[in-house]
């Protein structure tokens, strides 16, 4: 598919159908994800699978944002030792969740590319996760993602003009669009 | 579950959710407390682990009394009481 086609049938898919997705598959989701740029090129980011029912309950149980049990789910955290330690207060406040959302663009990019569908949720608990995915302090939950193959694609939101949110050399100064 | 109780509950979540729509902010948490031991008090014997029971009389003690004196001591409540149910369902195998 064409970058600019991928880019704009991407949804945010909250119904899946029941059906597995194959570890390879979810392995090159990840692949798309770790080509994302990231700050000072910290690549602060670790990804946990999850594939297993009772897991994927258990998570959605503390994530009010997942409103459905989908076949797989992506937790992307970052090692906030690896962003202070690399990138100061601004790689563990601000890269580390920078980073993480152009992981998870390149991830769900892909996602479409490959028939799949994501959802991209930030109403976790991260402390509740913690608990269950066993992570250790320094590494962060960040975003989860949502995965499998889509029961239904919703209609796109209506985007706002290009004319309202381009300016020309300095905010508020119009210009051509097309 | 006891229909009648069931239907108060969900009048009520129905209720708040239009209610915290103009009511103070830490409303919302409130209402979900409220609402999280209703279910607890609602549930039969084998509808709910022992567990839920002994952390509503955790939420009795403090999490509500908190909540009236300072936001800090509400959330660092509700923190621990977070992780406390996160330890619970982490430990369950099937």
């Amino acid at each position: 598919m064409e970058v600019g086609d991928v880019i704009k049938q991407r949804r945010s898919v909250r119904s899946f159908l029941p059906k597995e997705i194959d570890r390879s598959t979810l392995v090159s989701l990840i692949e798309a994800g770790i080509w994302a740029p990231s700050g000072s090129n910290i690549q602060p980011w670790h990804f946990i699978i999850v594939t297993e029912a009772l897991q994927v309950e258990k998570i959605k149980s503390f994530t009010p944002g997942l409103l459905t049990l989908p076949p797989a789910l992506m937790a992307i955290c970052t090692d906030l030792d690896l962003e202070t330690r690399r990138g100061g207060r601004m790689g563990r406040e601000v890269l580390s969740l920078m980073d993480s959302a152009l992981a998870a663009q390149n991830i769900a990019l892909t996602a479409v590319d490959l028939g799949l569908a994501t959802c991209l949720i930030r109403s976790f608990n991260a402390d509740a996760l913690r608990e269950i995915l066993g992570l250790p302090a320094a590494i962060q939950p960040q975003l989860l993602v949502a995965i499998g193959y889509p029961e239904k694609i919703p209609q796109p939101p209506k985007r706002r003009k290009l004319d309202e949110v381009i300016s020309w050399e300095i905010y508020g100064k119009a210009g051509e669009v097309s | 579950m006891n229909k009648k109780m069931l239907e108060q509950i969900l009048c009520f979540l129905i209720t708040s959710a239009r209610d915290c729509l103009d009511e103070p902010p830490v409303y919302g948490p409130l209402r979900l407390l409220e609402t999280y031991s209703m279910i607890i008090d609602a549930a039969s014997e084998d509808e709910i682990d022992d567990f839920f029971r002994s952390e509503k009389e955790h939420g009795d003690d403090y999490i509500m009394q908190s909540m009236a004196e300072d936001g800090k001591i509400f959330r660092d409540n509700l923190d621990r009481a977070v992780v406390r149910v996160a330890k619970y369902v982490a430990k369950i195998k099937e």
